[in-house]
């Protein structure tokens, strides 16, 4: 092959790849536009990285002027920018911002937007290309799509281009995830589908990928051969705060281990990918998501655990149970803990187990991946340990806080008489590139706006995730009621998950 | 909240009040920003590094600095995050407030730093009851955990179950007990949470142990070893705490001597009884008065044996240099005297033993077990 016949496989997309268009925000007035939404379109400006002439066009039900919508603004990223507001930079972005009320389900006000949006486009000239952005409810997911459907038929598309951004969670079983897909797809085809789990706009999540496939060492070792398990463990030390009506419908399960833990694990299971890019690392993903394993009801009993929090300390402050949480029933049954172990059928993973856990007002906030080698195969140094057992070798991906990677491994003490300790080779992001990293939203939006998919999540990911899950579901639905509370919060969840991964002979790591 | 950073950026420190702990680690974050170095600068980049998580509970801010000060000193043998904790729970208001310091000392033979982190925490009112919900979202994930309890147990055994329950190592000072039956408790704690334990003040017995393990060895008195007749132990006075060096360094010779530990008894003011084949050994427990050394320790063991009518004396004792020892033997074929100089039992000097060796000593905990009668005689 000569050197002018090579592929790039991989495809990166430059910043000159974004071109001129409107981000229509719907939930304009709510919590995660003011925290993460307006922030990272503030900071992707400070850094000059918006395509031209960008207008972003807020809408919700909020009866706001453009002015109050740019002065909420201000405050928002005064409040949570990442950087200070620089006042030129802020003039010029401001400038951009529009703002439309309405129903999301009320055809008017989405006319009154349509309008809104051809006047902004002719005055700044920046054609027809949209990006829609569902910062709402998924309740309300079905009714703007429905909207975006009608105004679209009215109008000419031309040449522009139109991607919608649907915040998780994407349904919330598998039949109701299958039914948003094919109401998305009447509207959008799947190429402008933009599914966001802002996990994978993470520095140290997308860091995995270049960990595993950037580095020849890795791959020789990352199979049942080397493995002996591997856990995933989303923990949060705050309980549901606002969200308690919400929480309250969806649980640990579809909050976080539908999407968050199933993206973890994809990217951490997967065959290498043909190259770097939406198509290829998707494909990888569902193929793993589609090998694993799924329960039947006996398996669930056997291999999952849940649980809910009851009052206690957590970081030296009294925390109410989650039944006392404002918006949440008294009888409440939804879980707040939720700890599985899962098997990969694949040649890579056979047999080897997969422990996840994830959970709220647990003793720290962490996300963290951490890969158990198997032990060495003679145990030469059994005498200078004082555990029956050697400490096996651990590699250990710290997604937050304090992102980096760390490995374990034994080292002899100095001196005599000889001992091992384990020592760790740590490499953390914040002190070796000492400079801050964008946040997600930051890196997916700029990434939607250049029509990269790779950090988004497809259809046939959705569903496969969600075939996982609702074998979990089920199996649930079909079990006794569990005693509830049954753990006390600033603890580690319920002893049901300590039983599920010690009946194996491991125990959960030390966070 | 006051910040002060020092520009030179190898002894940086950090002060809040009423700080919630996503504070403490976003600030122990900046820290490491502070401490990394600039290598565009020229700047050699430090090396943070941390081998266990090492959690001090002090009394007040005197032992806290003290602590401190150890801590400091073991860092290039023991790099750790330190997490030095006071807890005040009779004040009104919960609340934390918390100093973080980051010591960097140069790596021998690298042109590097090596910087610990240390989190001190002075936590009030009703938070200082739940210690340890404040102190394991601060802990290095993954690390050894050495909790160093420097003073009395409390009456309560909540906080120390928990602390049991998330350390590897529990270091104690039975020097600071005030009653005698903490030694017994805190083995019976750590047992049930699988965790080790150690005592400095045992720790500090160790020169004396081996001086009289040798000197009743072969070629010393080891023919006398079962004919011991009496033994008197004298230990510094000291006002609340108990003689737990003193109990600690009988309960090791009655079983280096094979003595029977379930047999002791008080038998009156400063002496318990012990047997040996039905034989009865009178144990004399002295409190005097000794300048430079600290309360509690030993000032001289006395060891007399008979056989066949015939006497010998083994005698240890401190001279006027706290870290002088002489040695007396006294056989019926002549006296000889060795003086030896002994390691400092400073609290860096015993805690830095105890960091080297291999935490679980199961030699010390069954030395706890058979000391359990002593222990109860002791406090009748």
């Amino acid at each position: 092959m000569t050197a002018q016949a090579a592929t790039l496989t991989t495809a990166p997309v430059s910043d000159s790849a974004t071109d001129p268009c409107t981000i229509v925000i719907f939930g304009a007035s709510g919590d995660l536009t003011a925290r993460k939404l307006m922030p990272a379109l503030y900071n992707l400006a400070l850094d000059g990285r918006l395509p031209p002439g960008l207008a972003v066009v807020g809408y919700s039900r909020t009866k706001w002027s453009n002015d109050a919508f740019r002065e909420e603004a201000r405050k928002n990223v005064e409040e949570h920018s990442r950087r200070p507001l620089d006042p030129e930079v802020w003039d010029s972005f401001a400038s951009g911002l529009f703002y439309s009320y309405g129903g999301y389900d009320d055809p008017e006000g989405h006319d009154r937007l349509n309008e809104k949006l051809r006047e902004v486009e002719a005055e700044r000239g920046i054609g027809g290309n949209r990006l829609y952005y569902l910062a709402v409810p998924p309740t309300t997911f079905v009714d703007i799509i429905e909207q975006l459907g009608r105004c679209r038929e009215q109008s000419a598309a031309g040449e522009s281009w139109s991607r919608v951004i649907i915040e998780k969670p994407f349904g919330v079983d598998l039949a109701s995830a299958r039914e948003l897909n094919r109401v998305v797809h009447t509207v959008f085809s799947e190429d402008d589908v933009y599914r966001i789990d802002h996990y994978l706009g993470k520095e140290t999540v997308q860091n995995i990928l270049v960990f595993r496939f950037a580095n020849g060492i890795m791959e020789p070792i990352w199979n049942r051969r080397y493995v002996d398990h591997v856990q995933i463990t989303v923990s949060e030390s705050l309980g549901v705060g606002h969200r308690g009506s919400y929480y309250d419908g969806s649980g640990a399960l579809r909050d976080m281990v539908q999407n968050h833990i199933m993206q973890l694990l994809a990217l951490i299971a997967m065959e290498p990918p043909l190259a770097i890019d939406g198509l290829s690392v998707r494909d990888e993903k569902v193929k793993v998501l589609n090998a694993v394993r799924l329960f039947d009801n006996d398996e669930v009993a056997l291999a999952t655990a849940r649980g809910q929090y009851g009052p206690g300390w957590v970081a030296g402050e009294e925390a109410p149970a989650y039944r006392a949480e404002e918006g949440v029933p008294d009888d409440s049954r939804t879980e707040t803990f939720a700890a599985m172990r899962l098997f990969i059928d694949s040649w890579r993973w056979a047999g080897v187990p997969f422990y996840l856990r994830t959970g709220k007002r647990l003793p720290k906030r962490s996300t963290e991946i951490a890969i158990t080698f198997k032990p060495a195969p003679q145990l030469l140094f059994q005498d200078f340990v004082d555990e029956p057992h050697l400490e096996p070798n651990v590699l250990s991906i710290r997604i937050q806080p304090n992102e980096g990677i760390s490995l374990k491994f034994l080292t002899k003490v100095p001196g005599s008489p000889p001992r091992l300790r384990p020592a760790a080779m740590d490499f953390l992001y914040g002190t070796s590139f000492v400079i801050q990293s964008p946040s997600a939203y930051e890196t997916l939006l700029l990434d939607a706006l250049q029509g990269d998919a790779t950090l988004f999540t497809r259809s046939d990911e959705v569903v496969a995730a969600w075939t996982i899950m609702d074998r979990v579901l089920n199996g649930w639905h079909s079990m006794p009621p569990l005693e509830l509370p049954n753990y006390e919060a600033g603890t580690w969840g319920p002893a049901a998950a300590d039983e599920l991964i010690e009946r194996d002979g491991r125990k959960w790591r030390k966070l | 909240m006051a910040q002060a950073l020092d520009s030179e950026g190898r002894e940086l420190s950090w002060t809040g009040r009423s700080v919630d702990i996503d504070r403490i680690e976003a600030e122990l974050t900046k820290l490491r920003y502070l401490t990394a170095g600039d290598a565009d600068a020229g700047e050699s980049l430090a090396i943070r590094t941390s081998l266990a998580n090492m959690v001090v509970l002090a009394e007040d801010d005197e032992t806290a600095a003290q602590a401190s000060r150890v801590i400091e000193d073991l860092a290039a043998h023991h790099p750790s995050r330190a997490l030095i904790v006071i807890a005040r729970p009779s004040e009104d208001e919960s609340r934390i407030e918390t100093s973080l310091a980051a010591h960097c000392h140069l790596a021998p033979g690298l042109d590097q730093h090596v910087c610990c982190e240390e989190v001190t925490l002075h936590v009030s009112g009703r938070a200082a009851f739940h210690l340890h919900s404040i102190i394991v979202p601060l802990l290095i994930p993954d690390l050894p955990v050495v909790v160093w309890w420097t003073g009395p147990l409390p009456a309560e055994s909540h906080l120390i179950e928990e602390l049991c329950g998330l350390a590897d190592h529990f270091v104690v000072d039975s020097s600071r007990f005030t009653d005698l039956g903490d030694l017994s408790r805190m083995r019976e704690v750590a047992a049930l949470h699988d965790c080790a334990i150690g005592d400095l003040n045992y720790e500090r017995l160790r020169s004396w142990r081996d001086l009289v393990e040798r000197h009743t060895g072969a070629g010393g008195l080891g023919e006398w070893i079962s004919s011991v007749k009496s033994a008197e132990i004298r230990f510094t006075q000291q006002a609340k705490q108990t003689p737990a060096q003193a109990i600690l360094f009988l309960a090791w010779l009655a079983v280096h001597c094979g003595w029977e530990l379930d047999s002791a008894t008080a038998g009156g003011s400063n002496r318990l009884t012990l047997r040996q084949d039905k034989r009865e050994i009178p144990v004399y427990l002295e409190p005097v008065k000794y300048e430079g050394v600290d309360r509690g320790w030993l000032v001289s063991i006395k060891l007399a044996f008979e056989r066949d009518g015939e006497a010998a004396l083994l005698s240890v004792s401190r001279t006027g240099d706290p870290l002088l020892i002489t040695v007396r033997t006294e056989l019926p074929d002549g006296v000889r005297e060795e003086h030896v100089r002994i390691e400092a039992c400073d609290s860096q000097t015993v805690l830095m033993h105890q960091l080297d060796t291999a935490p679980h000593d199961p030699e010390f905990v069954r030395l706890l077990i058979a000391a359990a009668p002593l222990i109860q005689a002791a406090r009748a």
